[in-house]
This record gives structure tokens, sequence and C-alpha cells, in this order.
């Protein structure tokens, strides 16, 4: 608990010491830094996303762990592509709805949600079902389609990416959450957490004439760390990904996985995935590489998992 | 009843010309596609698209009420209104003048028959280059869009700027079009003309230049209702002709131009002796003469019946001396300019097929926006009204400069840049184009129309040169004809599959080397790219999270 936490924890207990003395204690143990005796990872299967999602959160201790009253919520999921939720190339639209009627009940201020996408952005907005979803949810929907949206930011730990133009939504943001979906990748072998990345920065054409999977892993060095990757495992482009071709290329995975550690999660995905099709973890480097730079890691073992089937 | 035709002009001209503009400032793609009705219900661009309902409703209504197009179909004639008015709210401000000179101009018959036969025999013989240069609705929509679109523009990111920041994502930050710059040339040049033009002489432009004018004009001489002066009530004191926009009403000699008339009704009051009329031909009533002048003969007899003072009717001998629109001079006119124009098309023919011969050798060829079909039919089709560049969503399409051959100068080509390539899910142009120079296509058909071929430089590639995963291209490609095969170390390379490309650049827009190691050439004939093929891979049912 740094001093800033610190200040904020008692701040926070302080009011509620004035509305509710019993929940004092309760304030003060929620600080982020510590799991506090929660999983570092939760894996869920056989549920609608609703369901899955509503279960993986109360099993981290509920959605108020990590927003608070007042604060404002970014959701960054997968938008990349024109294209209908049953294609499975974006992140599934009642996850992201849910997640957002969550964070608002949680007495999130604003609930922003965003992708720089691949396609043009209204279209992926509409037809991704993203759109319709969040704002029914009460969330907004921000645009990222101009460069006016982004700030350089210095990444000091990158090997080869030094700084990136990321979006202000996640930068004035009090807390946020990775929601990409996986997939099979035609680049990057696999897009899960890590490479959901690229939609929030503003120029992702350096990161191919760089080294894709080293900027990869230098992006997630990112000193803004989101509260949670929740990985939306219910459909799954499994072959000409990202994008896919027709409905031929979805497999049913009817799954979620959630953690804060983004190398961990992306581990836990690609072996949920590689049941389906194998895929072997040595040619996504960019998981190694964020290995190396301590962004997290692919030792599961280490790791407090909850496994759950519906 | 002359001040209900006025307004009900002013009201439809009001409906139909602000329906037309915001249609081409549609920025944020928001306005319902039923409004695509007024360019389609345009003269020219129904011509190319073969559209006889729309030929027919505007022959048979010029054939009733006379050039009411002019007023209230056609957008540039519409603007010139507009410049009309400003000049008279000019005159009342600044210059405390309430109306303007009482004017007459004799027609410029060899302009106006000159310029008509030249597109004619241009356009029958396949060169519609002029006809894209001289169209009004094409006109308006370059000045829309190359003139007044970056303003909206412009505004929209300023309004959008203060509600982002106030946490308001209705209005958000948009991209100047990537117009040529002889869009914006042209388009220029043809407002200033339409200024001064208007300002001195009113609808010159329609009724010397515009050959959809002169075309309506020669059917509105024989149209059923006219604007008609009655001798008999007449003084000759020129109120009317002060009115006139088209400086078509011959007081001195109590005519009316039919064949320049626009039907504007502006005249209809003025008349303190209720000499105007606008009645069918049949209710002629004694003294009303006939909209076109007499010949000799006939006036002289009109001037006995009506009391000319003897200095009109001097004026009356003279003009019919002169020959004014007698049909056998007015033919061989006609077919002077014409022939006049023969050696042009002669040069121009001879471009075009040094153009194909460049080609041939295989020259930089664009792709055209799907829904073209081959090029000579889209050259000729489209009169480059940049309504699909205005309304592309990826801004992929572009006016040409000469990219497209002398003759095809800003017409739209596909330019694939950063985020600018053809979407895949998208035919809002083929949708929009009102000339039918893009076939209007369905989704599925869209889908498989190729506009161009990928090609690709493996040694340009940045997986060959550095040893590195990138597949950007692949990624962005939504057939999979570009796709990633084994290449050393584990890395994957991209393979082509011609079949499957439709060309939509996708993979060179996101192609991070410079130039791009692949790339879009584009074809002249469109043809049909095969159906990506459904991979049917047995999948192993996940029941288990396999950690």
């Amino acid at each position: 608990m740094d001093r800033r936490e610190f200040l904020k924890a008692m701040a926070l207990a302080g009011a509620a010491a004035a509305v509710n003395p019993s929940g004092v204690g309760e304030v003060l143990a929620q600080s982020r830094t510590t799991t506090g005796g929660y999983p570092d990872l939760v894996a869920i299967m056989g549920g609608s996303p609703v369901q899955m999602l509503d279960r993986v959160l109360s099993e981290l201790g509920g959605i108020g762990r990590f927003v608070k009253q007042g604060m404002k919520v970014t959701i960054k999921p997968n938008i990349g592509w024109d294209r209908k939720p049953e294609m499975g190339a974006n992140t599934n639209p009642e996850l992201v709805a849910e997640l957002v009627r969550k964070c608002l009940s949680a007495g999130a201020s604003e609930v922003l949600v965003f992708d720089h996408t691949c396609n043009e952005w209204t279209r992926c907005y509409q037809n991704s079902g993203i759109r319709a979803a969040v704002e029914e949810a009460g969330g907004k929907m921000v645009p990222a389609n101009s460069e006016e949206y982004y700030r350089e930011v210095d990444l000091p730990r990158g090997v080869k990416l030094h700084k990136a133009k990321i979006h202000q939504a996640i930068l004035d943001s009090d807390v946020w959450f990775n929601v990409p979906v996986v997939k099979h990748h035609g680049g990057a072998k696999m897009t899960i957490s890590m490479k959901n990345y690229m939609g929030i920065v503003w120029d992702r054409r350096v990161f191919h004439s760089t080294d894709l999977q080293q900027c990869i892993a230098d992006i997630n060095t990112f000193s803004k760390r989101p509260a949670l990757h929740i990985v939306d495992c219910y459909r799954s482009v499994f072959q000409n990904g990202p994008q896919g071709k027709s409905v031929d290329d979805v497999i049913m995975l009817r799954s979620l996985i959630a953690s804060a550690d983004p190398v961990a999660a992306d581990t836990a995905a690609l072996a949920l995935f590689s049941q389906a099709k194998p895929v072997n973890r040595e040619t996504v480097t960019h998981i190694a590489k964020a290995e190396a730079l301590k962004i997290g890691t692919t030792d599961l073992q280490s790791l407090n998992i909850k496994r759950i089937k519906l | 009843m002359a001040r209900w035709l006025k307004y009900l002009r002013r009201v439809s001209a009001v409906l139909v010309g602000g329906v037309c503009l915001l249609y081409f400032l549609d920025i944020l793609r928001i306005l319902p596609r039923w409004m695509n009705l007024v360019p389609e219900m345009q003269i020219v661009p129904a011509i190319m698209a073969g559209s006889a309902v729309v030929l027919v409703t505007m022959g048979v209504l010029t054939l009733l009420l006379g050039r009411v197009y002019c007023s209230v179909v056609c957008p540039l004639g519409i603007l010139q209104d507009v410049i009309l008015r400003v000049k008279k709210w000019y005159y009342r401000l600044v210059k405390k003048r309430k109306r303007f000179k009482a004017r007459y101009d004799r027609p410029w018959n060899w302009v106006r028959y000159g310029v008509l036969g030249a597109v004619v025999v241009l356009f029958a013989v396949g060169i519609s280059y002029p006809l894209l240069l001289l169209d009004p609705y094409s006109n308006f929509g370059r000045i829309a869009v190359a003139l007044v679109r970056p303003a909206a523009v412009a505004g929209n990111n300023l309004v959008a700027g203060w509600m982002n920041a106030a946490g308001n994502y209705t209005l958000y930050h948009l991209q100047q079009l990537d117009l040529t710059t002889v869009v914006a040339v042209v388009a220029g040049v043809v407002l200033l003309m339409l200024v001064v033009m208007v300002w001195r002489r009113g609808r010159l432009w329609c009724n010397s230049i515009c050959p959809v004018g002169t075309l309506l004009g020669l059917i509105s001489r024989f149209s059923l209702f006219k604007v008609r002066i009655d001798r008999n009530k007449c003084t000759h004191c020129g109120l009317c002709a002060s009115t006139c926009k088209s400086h078509c009403m011959d007081f001195r000699m109590g005519t009316v131009d039919a064949s320049r008339c626009v039907d504007c009704f502006d005249c209809l009051e003025s008349c303190t002796h209720q000499a105007l009329t606008y009645i069918p031909t049949w209710k002629r009533s004694t003294g009303t003469a006939e909209s076109t002048p007499k010949l000799p003969s006939e006036a002289e007899s009109s001037a006995e019946d009506g009391g000319l003072s003897s200095e009109a009717e001097k004026r009356v001998n003279e003009e019919a001396l002169m020959g004014h629109n007698t049909s056998r001079r007015r033919f061989l006119r006609e077919a002077l300019a014409t022939a006049a124009l023969l050696p042009a098309t002669e040069l121009m023919g001879r471009q075009a097929r040094w153009r194909r011969g460049q080609r041939a050798a295989g020259e930089g060829i664009l792709p055209m926006p799907p829904g073209a079909v081959d090029r000579e039919r889209f050259l000729r089709k489209c009169t480059a009204c940049q309504l699909c560049v205005d309304h592309c969503p990826t801004n992929v399409l572009k006016p040409a400069f000469l990219e497209n051959g002398l003759t095809g100068m800003m017409q739209p080509y596909m330019r694939f840049s950063v985020e600018k390539f053809c979407n895949y899910e998208c035919k809002v142009c083929t949708e929009v184009c009102p000339n039918d120079a893009l076939l209007p296509l369905t989704l599925e058909e869209k889908k498989l129309t190729r506009v161009g071929v990928a090609v690709f430089h493996k040694d340009l590639c940045k997986v060959f040169v550095s040893h590195v995963d990138c597949g950007a291209c692949a990624e962005h490609c939504p057939t999979q004809a570009v796709h990633m095969v084994p290449f050393e170390n584990g890395l994957t390379i991209p393979q082509v599959t011609d079949c499957y490309c439709i060309g939509c650049g996708g993979c060179e827009s996101i192609c991070p080397m410079t130039p791009p190691a692949i790339h879009i050439v584009g074809v002249d004939e469109q043809t049909q790219a095969d159906q990506p093929t459904r991979d049917k891979t047995e999948v192993q049912a996940v029941d288990d999270f396999g950690f």
C-alpha cells in the first residue's frame, strides 16, 4: 500500500466510519496491492457470459473491490472488426454490457467503452452489437478514430517501444478493465489480453514495422495496469483469425478467465484454446517476452487458481 | 395566384436544395437514404443511369409548365437564386435601392447551341468529359464537397472538442477529405463564374452554358403554360423585366423568351396593370404575344392587333430580320458548331487510345470503386459529382488528378493509406451513385467484386527482412486471400491466393513497410472473385480447462 493509496483508504475509512462504523475494517482490507485471500486467477466454464462474469466477480470479492463510489471507469473490449457477434471476432457484447452494469451498480460516476478499431470504427461499434448493449446498460461509447484522443506516454521498461500515444479514456480513468476475446491470429499467432493493448494506442503500424511480438510485450509495461483482464472465451475464432471468414471458423468454448496478471491470463486462455486447436506457446513469443519483462508469470502452478464449472 | 406560385416555387426550392446540400454535408452519415432521390432526379444522372421515369417526368413537366426544373429541381439553379438573394439584400441594405434596372438581354444563341451541340455530339461518340464539366448537378456536388464540406468538418471538430471535453461523445473528430486540388480549383472557378454571371446577368449560366438548361429551353418553347404579356394592357414600363432573373422579358416588344424563362414567377405580381399571365396556350387572349419572337409577317399582324408603338414595331422587325431563332438558321448554326468540334473529338479519342496502350503495358492501373464494371463504362458514366467520395465511410475513395488520364480527372479511384481501405461489409458508394456509374450491388455481390488484385513482394516483407512476426496484411484480409504460411524458425510469411482476392486494399493499407511489400494492382474490368471457402475443420469439443 503506497502513500497515496493509504491516504485514499483513510479518507474512505473516515467517510465509512461516519456513515457505518462497522464498514471501516472492510474498506481498509480492500487494498489492491494484495489479493487478500482472493484467487489470482478465476476460470469458469459452462454458463452464459453474463452468468460467468457474475460468478467470477463474486469469487474475486465483488465489483466493489475494484470500483468505488464516484470512480471513472473505462472498459477496453476488442471491437476491431466490422463483424457480427456470432463471428466471434469481437468481445461478446453481453459480457461488456454486464460489466458496465456492474461498475455502475458499484457507484461508478461514468463507464466509458472504446477500441481503436481496424475496420471503420462506427461500423465496428454498431455491428459488433457493443454500442447498443453498452448504451442500454448505461455506459458511453467513446470514439477512438482520431489522434486528438490520444496522449503520449513513456514506456521506460520497453525494450524496443519506448513511448506510445495512449487513449485519454484510459489515461483519465480511475480504474480500467481489459476485456479481450481469445482468438487465433495470423500475425501474432494468438490474440488474448496483451495483444488487445494494441487497441489502446494510436499508431499500431509502428508495432509491425519494429517487432510486433516485442512491442506487444513492451506496451504491456505501461504503468497504469487494468484492475482485471477479463478474457472472453465464449466464442473463439480458432482459424483464419483474427477476423475469421465464416462461422465455421468459430468454436464455442463457453468460458471466461479473469486475472490481474495478463501473462497468466494469456497462458491459461491459450491452454484452454489449445485443447481445440493446438498452439505451441513458444510460437506466441510475446508471452515469454512479457514474462521476461516481469509483467506476469506463465507458471500457473505458482498461482492460486479457482476453477468453476457451471 | 401570382403570389401563390412564387411562394410555392420558393418553398419547393428550399426543400429540394436544402435536402441536396444537407445530403452532401452528411459528414456524420446519419441522414436517410431516401434523400438520394434528389441526386437521382437530376437530368444528367438520369441520362447516365438510363432512368426513363425521371427523363419522361422531367420532359412532361417542362412541356406542361416550362423550365420549373431549373428553379426547383436543379441544385445549381437554386444556388444561383441564393446568390441573387444575396445581391438583393446587398442592394437593399448597402445601396439603398429597392429595384434592379429593367434589362433585356438577347440570347447567346451561338454559345448555348454550340455548347449543347458539342456536348451531345461528343457524348454520342463516347466522350462524356464535357458533360462532366458542365453538368449542373455535378458542379453543385463539387462545390458542396470541395468548398463547403471542409467548413462543416472544421465546425464539427470545434464543437466536438467542446462536447468531448464535457464528457459528451455524440459528436466526434473527423478527418478532412483527402481531395485532389483539382476538384477545389474547378469548383472554385465555377462558383466564381456563377457569382459574376448572376450578379451581372442573372441566369446567364443556365441560359448560355448549361447544356441541360439549353435542352430544356428547346422543350419549353412549346410548353403549355407560359409567362405571357398581354399587349393590350402593357405600358412597356419595364417593371416586370426588373424582376426577371433571366433577363428574358423584352418589355419594349412585349414578349417573353420562353426558352430562357425558368418559371421563377417573380415577375407575375410585379405588373401594376395585370398584363402578366401564366396560363395555358389555348386560353390566349387577344393581344397576348407568343413567347417566341415572330417572323416579320406575324410580327406585323400582331403589331397591328396590339397597337405597338412605332418604335417597338421597328424593333420587332429588326429582330425578325436578324433571323432570331428561326429554326432553319438555328439548325445551320448548330451543324456548324458541331463540325468545328470534330477535330476536338478526334484528339480526345486519340488520347483515350493512348491511355489504353499505356495501361496495356501495366502502368499505374488504379482500382475503381466496386460496381464500376469496366473502365470505359465507368469513365463514360461518372460525372464526378463526388457523392461517393463524400459518403465513403473509410475515405478510401479519392478524386483522380491525372491518374485516370486527362479525361478521368476528378472521377474517383481507390487510394489505400493508413486506415483507408474498402470496408468488406460496406457498399455505400454503389448505393448513392445517381448515375449508376457504380451499379447498385447486393452485399453478397460486392463482397465478390474484384476491383484489383494484391501483389506480394517477398523481398520487401518485414518477416523476410527482419525475421520477426508481422502478418498485418493477413490480419486485415477479410477473405484470407492473403494468409500466413510457414517460413523459418516458427515464423510465418504472407502468401496471396489470387482467386479469392477482391482488391479491398486492407493489406496494402496496413503494411508497415515503405514502399509496401504488398500492394493492389487495379483491374480495367471488374470480375467476380471466387467465393471464400468455408474451412470445415474437425475440432475437439472442449469440456475442461486444459490447465
